[in-house]
């Protein structure tokens, strides 16, 4: 089963802390990871990658475009197949989580990630 | 030769009438019966006693007191005091008549207090006049003569200036001259007493005064004797004895008669002169002038004794003797002594008097002058005090402005500290945004690192050593993120309490684009913490060509901060108005041209309007709600700018469109 995983996030060590967290995964080929550092280099694979991608990971606080404007460029772009969206909200952040109910975010997580409970929303979305 | 003066003092006293001495005996007589009808004890009787004291002293000096006792009585009941002064100086030449000088001295004195109480003139002169006369009779020709000049310079100074209409007054002042030049000639001066006769020998002939005429022409002859001119002096005295018979002025008669004798004798003619002693002495006893008696008893005992006519000689010298013991008793030189002695005291009175006034007055101006000083001094010390107040005024209001301006500074410390503590609130949920992902990298890199770590352990178990140097690889990789995502944190605390630190900064090279970056992060995680749907662009241009630049860090940064928190609150605000299609945008740009860096904070936010551009840099200006803002970013920040690095802060705006801050801080 091949998943492929973008993950959005302006920090730049996201990226390898996915990779080492995610290694046995990815060693066994059941995720696939892509990353992109803002909201509009993520629409920008996503133009070229859109049919791989299943699941989408991204932070709100970003720089420019953020996290929820990402997710409603999403899901007015893309309806079919429409990608599972679990979006990345800092600790106590209701007013984005509200937000990103609203613009049809699949599951919301809380910084800092807890990577044990991602594996396991991963598993439950793609299976 | 003495005794000349009397008759004019008697003269004086006719202060009434003209009467002269040859119309007396009638004039009593008319006198006495009126006296009789007036028994009322009134002034007419008054007028009556005074006028027969006054006639009658020549002849009956008993009587003249008796009278001038009942007057001076009348006078003083009826507070007359000119009347006073006439009864008393009519009784003081009775006294003298008979001889008591000392009673004489007494009255004349008395007179003389009278007459100044009431400014009579005429009476104090007289008074005096007759006080000279006194001592000359005394033969104390030394004390007569400063009586008598007294009286002179003040009848000088009063007929100068009143017209004399009694013959009396007219006669004044011929009498003085007169006595005048008898102390001259019974002291030997001659022609100092020609002198003073001359002076009143023509006014008393043009002014036809017989009385005082005799006297002169006799003195006059007297003037001739002593120069030796036997026929001039012998004329003169027949001219006096011609007169003195015709006004029958008995005393100068006498004396006249005496002084004939004297040249006579002078000339050894002893029949002639014993001829008018005798009647010298006959004419002085008919009316008891008793020193003329004495005078001419004296001349008689000599011619007698030279003659060797011891029983004449006898008999004058018995007359003189007994002349003597009346006009000389041992009493009487006492009291002389004691009337002197009064007098003394009362001239030393008089001066005590003058200068108990000129001490008063002394003492007056002393004392104005005193209360001049003390009014000054008083002056100087309220105007000192007024000093003073206003001087611990100043120092109060000095201390006062001092206190409140160190209060001033205080608060301006607190309030920096606040606006610091303020943009420290705006930065807290920046901040820990900030920390939060380094921190979750640092947490979980050493998870990672702790699984990666059995996992080698397992592959050195199996021996295979190549994966385990693989996994050792990634660790090592980990360890370097977990050190570097640690150093972040630590930079954003540090930064964080180097924000909020209070107290003076030192300068040291700064990455200005950093340090710009920084806080514009900063600003932005702000104020999405505040308002988790902002958002805005933040588009960034840093020049490379930028040096270190020796600035206050945390001072800068809270500039940039300040500028960056406003320029995303403009946008935010205009984002609330505008319905759609506006895209919030702040631009960070940084320059170096001709010394100066330049930072530029440009958003396209709500604009400044140009009513409050001016203001915008003052402090506690602020157009943000009632405690949103302190007022005092941007005035601090100009202050950091201008005053604290020599920069300069300019701002471009317009209103509804956009805002630019231009902060240009020197290179060097």
């Amino acid at each position: 089963m091949h998943m492929k995983i973008l993950v959005v996030d302006d920090e730049a060590d996201v990226q390898p802390l996915f990779v080492q967290r995610f290694r046995k995964e990815i060693k066994s080929g059941e995720f696939d990871f892509s990353f992109a550092l803002s909201g509009e280099e993520a629409l920008a694979y996503l133009e070229k990658h859109h049919s791989e991608v299943i699941l989408i990971l991204s932070d709100i606080n970003m720089p420019g475009m953020t996290g929820i404007e990402l997710l409603s460029r999403i899901r007015h772009a893309y309806e079919k197949p429409p990608p599972v969206v679990m979006m990345i909200t800092a600790y106590g952040d209701d007013e984005n989580r509200h937000q990103a109910m609203e613009n049809g975010a699949d599951e919301f997580l809380t910084k800092p990630l807890d990577f044990t409970l991602l594996k396991e929303k991963l598993h439950t979305f793609l299976h | 030769m003495t005794g000349l003066m009397k008759k004019l003092s008697i003269i004086l006293l006719l202060l009434i009438t003209t009467v002269i001495a040859g119309a007396q005996s009638k004039k009593i007589d008319t006198l006495r019966v009126a006296l009789s009808k007036a028994n009322a004890p009134d002034t007419v009787r008054l007028n009556i006693l005074n006028e027969l004291s006054r006639s009658y002293f020549i002849s009956k000096p008993d009587s003249c007191l008796i009278f001038g006792q009942q007057c001076y009585e009348l006078a003083v009941k009826f507070k007359l005091v000119k009347d006073q002064a006439h009864a008393l100086n009519s009784m003081a030449n009775a006294y003298a008549s008979l001889g008591d000088y000392a009673k004489s001295f007494q009255l004349f004195f008395k007179v003389i207090r009278l007459n100044e109480s009431i400014n009579y003139m005429p009476g104090v002169v007289t008074a005096y006049n007759n006080i000279g006369s006194g001592y000359v009779e005394k033969q104390d020709y030394l004390k007569a003569l400063p009586y008598l000049q007294l009286g002179l310079k003040k009848w000088k100074i009063y007929s100068s200036t009143h017209k004399l209409t009694l013959l009396p007054q007219r006669e004044l002042n011929s009498v003085l001259l007169i006595n005048i030049a008898e102390v001259f000639l019974y002291t030997h001066k001659i022609d100092s007493a020609n002198y003073y006769l001359q002076l009143c020998y023509p006014d008393a002939k043009k002014n036809h005064f017989p009385d005082l005429l005799d006297n002169i022409e006799r003195d006059l002859g007297e003037v001739e004797t002593a120069r030796g001119n036997k026929g001039d002096a012998l004329y003169y005295y027949r001219d006096a004895i011609a007169i003195a018979t015709g006004i029958e002025d008995v005393e100068m008669l006498s004396i006249t008669y005496l002084s004939t004798a004297n040249l006579y004798h002078k000339y050894k003619q002893q029949d002639s002169a014993e001829y008018y002693a005798q009647k010298a002495l006959e004419t002085a006893s008919a009316e008891r002038y008793l020193q003329d008696v004495l005078n001419a008893g004296k001349v008689l005992y000599t011619y007698y004794d030279e003659d060797n006519n011891l029983q004449q000689a006898y008999k004058y010298l018995k007359i003189t003797t007994a002349t003597k013991e009346s006009l000389f008793s041992q009493d009487k030189v006492k009291q002389l002594l004691s009337i002197d002695f009064d007098e003394k005291q009362r001239q030393r009175d008089i001066e005590a008097a003058e200068i108990a006034y000129r001490d008063q007055v002394r003492m007056y101006v002393f004392i104005a002058g005193l209360i001049v000083l003390l009014l000054m001094v008083f002056i100087f010390w309220r105007n000192s005090r007024q000093r003073k107040r206003a001087n611990l005024l100043l120092q109060d209001q000095k201390e006062e402005i001092e206190t409140a301006l160190e209060k001033l500074q205080l608060t301006q410390k607190q309030l920096i500290q606040s606006e610091k503590m303020a943009s420290l609130g705006e930065l807290t949920a920046g901040v820990a945004h900030e920390i939060q992902n380094p921190l979750n990298f640092v947490n979980n890199f050493s998870e990672v690192n702790i699984e990666l770590i059995d996992e080698m352990e397992v592959e050195l178990a199996n021996g295979d050593k190549d994966e385990a140097v693989s996994i050792l690889e990634v660790v090592k990789q980990n360890l370097e993120k977990i050190r570097h995502h640690g150093k972040r944190a630590d930079g954003i605390v540090k930064g964080m309490l180097q924000h909020s630190r209070a107290g003076s900064d030192t300068k040291e090279p700064t990455d200005i684009n950093k340090l710009a970056d920084e806080y514009l992060r900063l600003a932005f995680h702000g104020l999405r913490a505040k308002d988790k749907g902002f958002n805005a662009e933040m588009i960034t241009h840093f020049s490379d060509k930028i040096p270190p630049v020796n600035i206050v860090p945390q001072d800068i940064g809270r500039v940039l901060l300040n500028l960056f928190t406003n320029a995303f609150y403009a946008v935010q605000q205009k984002e609330k108005i505008t319905p759609a299609g506006y895209q919030p945008l702040v631009e960070l740009n940084t320059s170096v041209s001709n010394g100066f860096v330049q930072i530029r904070v440009k958003d396209n936010g709500i604009g400044i309007p140009d009513a409050i551009k001016e203001k915008v840099m003052q402090p506690f200006f602020t157009t943000k709600p009632t405690g949103e803002g302190t007022g005092l970013g941007l005035s601090l920040s100009y202050d950091i700018i201008v005053k604290g690095h020599g920069g300069k802060i300019d701002i471009i705006t317009k209103e509804g469109e956009y805002s630019e801050f231009i902060i240009e801080i020197p290179t060097t």
